[in-house]
């Protein structure tokens, strides 16, 4: 090719390039602001002969950093819902500002000191039942509290799981999408972004890894079980279990203890471990408070002489005793039965004393009643901070791991504006040459003209 | 580094948050004056804060059943004044009708009256119940027989409550220890008043020896609740400096300590001003101002 040609040939290549260089930096800034965007570079190479060749246009992105991204994504979002469960659930153990059981516990020993100071007042009487009601009560509304915390918490499960189908498959769809656009060898970078940041999205419900070799696309969860391979996703799907608590399956199997990570896994926590732990702390409390009455109540007599009356109704064991916690209805009818006597005198109120020392004295499992109380209080206030400082934690690692991926894939605006000025000055000096060899070609028609 | 636009914004969004989150906590304390304004604030805190409250409680209880004794106590105290006040006349009836056993009537008819007088204050209830019955609350404490004898219905219980964990008051002393303990008053009331009628001096000086003996009997016994009252009174001031001392123990760990909580607050505040000020300063500088 001649060199005035070549000129040509190259200003041409030059301003194509340019002209791609500006709308790839156009593209940048108009996704400036886009969730999971990874900013676009122009790449060219010096052509061959002459001029510029254009490779193509790559995307920026860290493939390892997002992976331990999302990871990070899925350990901060399982901190946040644990902390949010939590704190509800602390909410109404708030015995310093008012909530709570110590105010009814407090209350129904010291109605039994009360009636001590005059056992066959009627009044006296009455507030001891009253107290007792008190109690019952605070503690069916505390088990009934946490048991729909744990219905709830159930119900998130289901929606979780929802959510992950969705998920996958989308996920499942884009990949179909990329593969098909890639035979072509350029990198589907757009598609790509969007799948990216479904990932993300996936990683706050539950903990996943993403891998892809040979031409092949994987997602599955963290112990290996395939959620996307390729162009299909496998659903999961929930059924109710034998605790009528939902499990995870995959199938027909069960695959609840392999969920890890993300809002997922911290409301199979909260069902399955938190909740359950304190009405279990409840339970007991409420069980020992009733067989420790009753031992003394029905060994002591009524203001008309009868013994064997148990205070409240029997219970047979720890579980459900929050729930089930009751006053015998012999008592809630007649105060009568009430017994604070312990030699059989009406006068005599050794039994109505030794049931308000039961407030005190260290006979229960964890101390004294209030120690026990204390103890569950201590508990929850301690999962609600621990949670806390690891959702702090996590969220540190994240936003470093964030910065991280944003200082390589994110746009600058300065440097996108930088770049529209150097295409835009070599589309100026390519547009010069081509005028220059346009004059130049003018002149020799020029010459030949004049010569014939 | 390379930093981009996303990264400025994101580091002010962040910064700004943990700063009105700081502030949010300083504002709850300053507005609550509480530190503990929820378990999680301070777990071991929270705790104590429950055996604090539990305790107080259980101080308030006591520090009641003890003022209740003490009224008890004060109370039986002046019944126990108006036995001898009554023992005091029935002396004196029969000191004078000595001098003039022509007309024992004149002496037995009030005599009688201050016996049934009697019967009525050991029979004398506070709050419903018998002061002088023991445990026994179903029947008065004394019952005048037929043969006009009265006799005990009551026991031996002595009444107590609780004024602390391991600390009973003594709020009752049954009539078998004042009124038939060792010498019957009503017996010997009535002995007395039959000798009169009979005009047996001997008989009558023997009721009066005894009577002023169980005159000085009373004493003692009165003597004894005043030192009950007094257990009950120095048990009440000892509940009460126990209180002060939870309460103290309270505040030191519930209370917000106000000036950190104002200063934390206003340093938040400037600390705001300055990230909202950066922030707006580095959004409004770019490059593509420079270009035209």
């Amino acid at each position: 090719m001649s060199p005035v040609g070549s000129a040509m040939n190259s200003a041409l290549q030059s301003l194509l390039a340019s002209q791609l260089g500006l709308s790839v930096a156009s593209n940048n800034i108009s996704n400036a602001n886009t969730p999971g965007y990874s900013r676009q570079r122009l790449n060219v190479v010096p052509s061959d002969e002459s001029g510029v060749q254009v490779l193509g246009v790559e995307a920026l992105r860290d493939q390892l950093t997002t992976s331990r991204f999302n990871q990070q994504t899925s350990a901060r979002s399982e901190q946040d819902m644990l902390q949010q469960g939590l704190q509800d659930i602390q909410s109404s153990f708030n015995d310093t500002q008012g909530t709570g059981l110590l105010s009814v516990i407090t209350g129904f020993f010291n109605s039994f000191q009360t009636l001590s100071t005059n056992p066959t007042s009627m009044t006296n009487r009455e507030t001891v039942k009253q107290a007792a009601v008190s109690l019952t009560n605070a503690f069916h509304a505390q088990a009934a509290n946490l048991s729909s915390r744990q219905q709830y918490a159930n119900q998130a499960v289901a929606t979780d799981v929802d959510k992950i189908n969705t998920l996958t498959n989308q996920i499942s769809n884009l990949t179909k999408e990329i593969q098909t656009e890639e035979v072509s060898g350029q990198p589907e970078n757009q598609l790509r972004d969007q799948r990216s940041e479904l990932v993300r999205q996936l990683s706050e419900v539950v903990n996943v890894n993403e891998l892809e070799s040979n031409g092949n696309y994987e997602l599955t969860l963290g112990n290996g079980r395939m959620l996307v391979f390729n162009g299909d996703s496998q659903n999961i799907s929930v059924a109710a279990g034998a605790n009528g608590l939902y499990k995870v399956q995959a199938g027909s199997q069960d695959i609840t203890g392999e969920i890890g990570g993300g809002d997922l896994h911290a409301q199979l926590e909260l069902r399955d471990q938190k909740i359950p732990s304190y009405i279990s702390q409840l339970d007991q409390l409420a069980y020992e408070i009733t067989q420790h009455v009753n031992t003394i109540h029905s060994a002591a007599y009524t203001l008309g002489g009868t013994t064997g009356v148990n205070f409240f109704d029997p219970l047979s064991s720890a579980a459900g005793s929050a729930s089930g916690i009751a006053v015998n209805s012999t008592i809630t009818s007649n105060t009568q039965n009430i017994a604070a006597s312990q030699n059989g005198t009406d006068g005599d109120n050794s039994a109505a004393i030794a049931i308000g020392n039961l407030f005190s004295s260290p006979v229960f499992s964890g101390g004294s009643v209030t120690d026990q109380y204390g103890s569950l209080v201590f508990n929850i206030g301690n999962d609600v901070s621990n949670a806390k400082a690891n959702f702090q934690e996590a969220d540190a690692l994240v936003t470093q791991l964030q910065n991280r991926i944003q200082s390589l894939s994110g746009v600058s605006i300065d440097e996108e504006a930088a770049q529209i000025l150097q295409f835009q000055r070599a589309f100026q000096a390519s547009s010069k040459v081509i005028s220059a060899v346009d004059q130049m070609l003018q002149t020799t028609l020029a010459m030949v003209t004049t010569s014939a | 580094m390379r930093i981009t636009s996303g990264q400025n914004y994101e580091a002010l969004m962040r910064s700004l948050q943990n700063i009105r989150d700081r502030m949010q906590q300083a504002q709850t304390e300053m507005t609550t004056g509480d530190k503990i304004n929820q378990p999680s604030d301070d777990p071991a805190g929270a705790a104590d804060l429950v055996r604090l409250t539990s305790a107080k409680s259980e101080i308030a209880q006591y520090t009641s059943n003890a003022a209740g004794g003490k009224d008890r106590l004060d109370y039986t105290d002046t019944v126990l004044g108006n036995v001898q006040t009554m023992v005091q006349r029935v002396i004196s009836l029969g000191e004078s009708s000595l001098g003039n056993l022509s007309n024992p009537s004149a002496y037995t008819t009030e005599m009688n009256g201050i016996r049934d007088q009697l019967v009525s204050t050991a029979n004398s209830s506070y709050q419903g119940t018998y002061l002088f019955g023991g445990s026994v609350q179903n029947q008065t404490p004394y019952a005048t027989q037929p043969d006009q004898s009265v006799t005990y219905q009551g026991n031996s219980a002595l009444g107590v409550v609780q004024i602390g964990r391991s600390s009973t008051l003594q709020v009752q002393i049954p009539g078998n220890q004042i009124f038939s303990g060792s010498i019957n008053v009503f017996s010997s009331v009535k002995k007395l008043s039959d000798a009169i009628t009979a005009g047996d001096k001997t008989a009558i000086q023997t009721q009066l020896t005894n009577l002023q003996q169980y005159y000085d009997s009373v004493s003692s016994v009165r003597a004894q609740v005043g030192a009950l009252s007094n257990q009950a009174q120095s048990a009440q001031s000892d509940l009460q400096s126990y209180e002060l001392a939870r309460s103290a123990d309270q505040a030191r760990i519930q209370n917000a300590d106000l000036a950190q909580a104002t200063t934390d607050f206003t340093q938040t505040e400037t600390q705001l001003q300055a990230a909202i000020q950066a922030g707006a300063k580095i959004s409004r500088v770019s490059l593509l101002d420079y270009l035209n």
